[in-house]
């Protein structure tokens, strides 16, 4: 009882109005998808998510924020690693711009690649008269917007796993032999991987979710342009229980995208 | 596979400058205060950290050379490298890890797997292969690690304090693995170390480095004899000895006895601090058990000491202050008794 009573103390020694304040903010948090999950249309949900439109959306949406998440790897990984080895002037500026994504409003983001790869744009009107090539308004645009906003999640998080490796445990494998590639791929890589598991998961959620840059470069067009977010927005005007479905999904897929993050990513900082 | 080197790296605020041979199967303990250039000098050599000015050349083959331009990077150089922190690869097995050389070097993979094996068992530790790193005692994770670096068959093997994070009675059995493989090979080995007893058992010579130059360059014995700063004096001269303990006493190897505080039973090696030895014109009575009659045979100032070399048996090395060596008028050739207390004589099994 007494070592019960000094724990029971010890843990209450906490400024007064902080627990107040800190389940205001978990309420906060949590009441909104509290709300989500009661007011679901579960009778029949089922119905309306195995509707066409629905399925063209979802399928569209899943498609175009793996593209999105693998291009992000493929250029985010190399990019990352040179903000986080290279020896350049004018790296610190380069980190700073490449990370403007993570706090620039995802509308003016597609705004700006409206003004880089439209019609008339920087390099659109080029790609429009050589290559009669146009990209806004195609899922390629859709790829494109939700990799400019969710690739810097990735460079962030695998910048940061970088810098946290021994660089001389690529010294040694160097001295064993192997080359600054294998080194790379046998050492670097796996010493990286919770961190590049974290930031491919935190990427492809921010992927799934865009919604500002996608409807301004790439326009809401069903089956080719309208992710899940943009037909959720739509049915909100008109039919309330079809957003609700919609949005249960992505809540659904949220949640799966979390708890691979965490399974991934607790053991690996445990060992 | 003989080493021959000169290194020289200028940084702004330090400057290593280091002219190094050493014969095939030559194992050479680099000695230094923090700072004097040892790590440096290690990188330089296998090739991680760039040199301004040199000529590295190991086993026949030209490594680098500022003046032709010839520079081979690491992983064409023959080199192992331990740290004292065996930074083994977290997420490959012990045989993996030991695999991993002669995978990097085109080696199939079953051979690859079986050297690493073999390498393993060589290093007492063979039923380990299947443990990742995070399951490995320290001591056996430094195995892996010297497995690791031995497993490419390097010209040149680096060891930066490779038992410094062990505690004392690891320390004891990897020194002996290290021991027994470094004599059976021609490789060229350098050893960073901090304590005397790696490099009086371990190396044939030593090397003292400070501020970036070699400040003395001899055998174990030599510098301990003659040791030309305060530093090298504090830091070699411990006499150590092997031989063989009955439980109260020990039979020295070299001949004679010594009584340490607590003996175990078997093969040990004993060290006793040259501060430790008295000097006495007559045979001195009281408690020190071990007293011993024998002749000087050569007298040193170093720092604020004068280091006696005393013939033996049990030869040794003692510490006295100028006062108390002109008071007993010591010179080479001159009788003396020499004691130790029981409990300045440290004995650990061997």
């Amino acid at each position: 009882m007494t070592a019960a009573g000094v724990t029971r103390r010890r843990r209450t020694r906490m400024p007064r109005g902080m627990p107040l304040l800190a389940a205001l903010g978990a309420a906060f948090l949590v009441l909104p998808l509290v709300a989500l999950v009661w007011r679901a249309p579960w009778g029949e949900l089922a119905a309306r998510l195995t509707d066409p439109t629905t399925l063209e959306a979802l399928r569209l949406s899943l498609v175009s924020a793996s593209t999105a998440t693998a291009l992000s790897v493929v250029l985010g990984v190399p990019l990352a690693w040179v903000l986080a080895r290279a020896a350049l002037p004018g790296l610190r500026v380069l980190r700073a711009l490449v990370t403007v994504p993570l706090v620039l409003p995802p509308v003016v983001g597609g705004v700006a690649l409206l003004l880089l790869l439209g019609r008339r744009g920087l390099a659109g009107q080029y790609l429009d008269a050589w290559f009669g090539v146009q990209i806004p308004f195609t899922t390629l645009a859709v790829v494109i917007a939700e990799a400019f906003v969710a690739m810097p999640f990735l460079v962030v998080s695998v910048e940061g796993a970088l810098r946290g490796v021994d660089r001389r445990a690529e010294d040694a494998a160097a001295t064993l032999g192997a080359g600054p590639w294998y080194v790379a791929r046998r050492v670097t890589l796996p010493a990286v991987a919770p961190g590049l598991a974290a930031g491919t998961a935190l990427t492809f959620a921010r992927a799934l979710g865009e919604f500002g840059a996608t409807i301004t470069f790439a326009g809401s067009l069903p089956g080719t342009t309208q992710t899940m977010p943009l037909a959720i927005y739509l049915a909100m005007q008109n039919d309330p229980a079809a957003a609700i479905a919609l949005s249960l999904v992505l809540l659904a897929t949220s949640a799966t995208v979390l708890v691979a993050l965490r399974e991934r990513w607790v053991p690996a900082v445990r060992s | 596979m003989s080493l021959a080197a000169r290194v020289a790296v200028r940084r702004e605020t330090f400057a290593l400058d280091v002219d190094l041979g050493v014969p095939d199967g030559g194992v050479v303990a680099v000695l230094g205060p923090n700072g004097a250039g040892k790590t440096t000098l290690l990188r330089a050599l296998a090739g991680l950290s760039s040199v301004d000015e040199g000529r590295v050349e190991a086993g026949g083959t030209v490594w680098e050379d500022t003046a032709s331009g010839r520079w081979l990077p690491p992983e064409r150089r023959g080199v192992g490298l331990v740290f004292s922190d065996h930074l083994l690869f977290g997420h490959l097995t012990a045989l993996q890890n030991v695999a991993f050389g002669p995978r990097a070097r085109g080696v199939q993979r079953e051979e690859a797997r079986r050297r690493a094996q073999a390498w393993l068992d060589r290093l007492g530790i063979g039923d380990l292969a299947a443990r990742r790193p995070s399951a490995l005692s320290g001591g056996q994770a430094q195995r892996v690690a010297l497995a690791r670096a031995l497993a490419t068959e390097p010209a040149v093997l680096l060891l930066d304090e490779p038992l410094a994070a062990l505690d004392a009675s690891t320390r004891v059995e990897v020194r002996r693995a290290l021991a027994d493989v470094l004599g059976e090979r021609r490789t060229v080995c350098l050893l960073v170390t901090h304590d005397p007893v790696d490099a009086t058992l371990l190396a044939d010579r030593v090397v003292v480095l400070e501020a970036g130059a070699v400040v003395q360059d001899g055998t174990p014995a030599e510098l301990a004899r003659a040791p030309r700063t305060g530093w090298t004096a504090r830091l070699l001269g411990l006499n150590v000895y092997r031989g063989v303990a009955d439980g109260t006493a020990v039979a020295l190897d070299e001949g004679g006895r010594l009584v340490p505080a607590e003996a175990p039973v078997g093969a040990v090696v004993v060290t006793v601090a040259p501060g430790a030895i008295a000097l006495h014109a007559e045979q001195p009575h009281g408690s020190p058990r071990n007293v011993w009659r024998t002749h000087v045979t050569t007298v040193e100032q170093a720092g604020s000491v004068v280091r006696v070399g005393l013939a033996g048996p049990p030869a040794a090395l003692a510490d006295l202050t100028s006062g108390a060596a002109a008071e007993l008028g010591l010179a080479p050739g001159v009788e003396v008794w020499a004691s130790v207390k029981a409990n300045e004589v440290h004995a650990e099994p061997d």
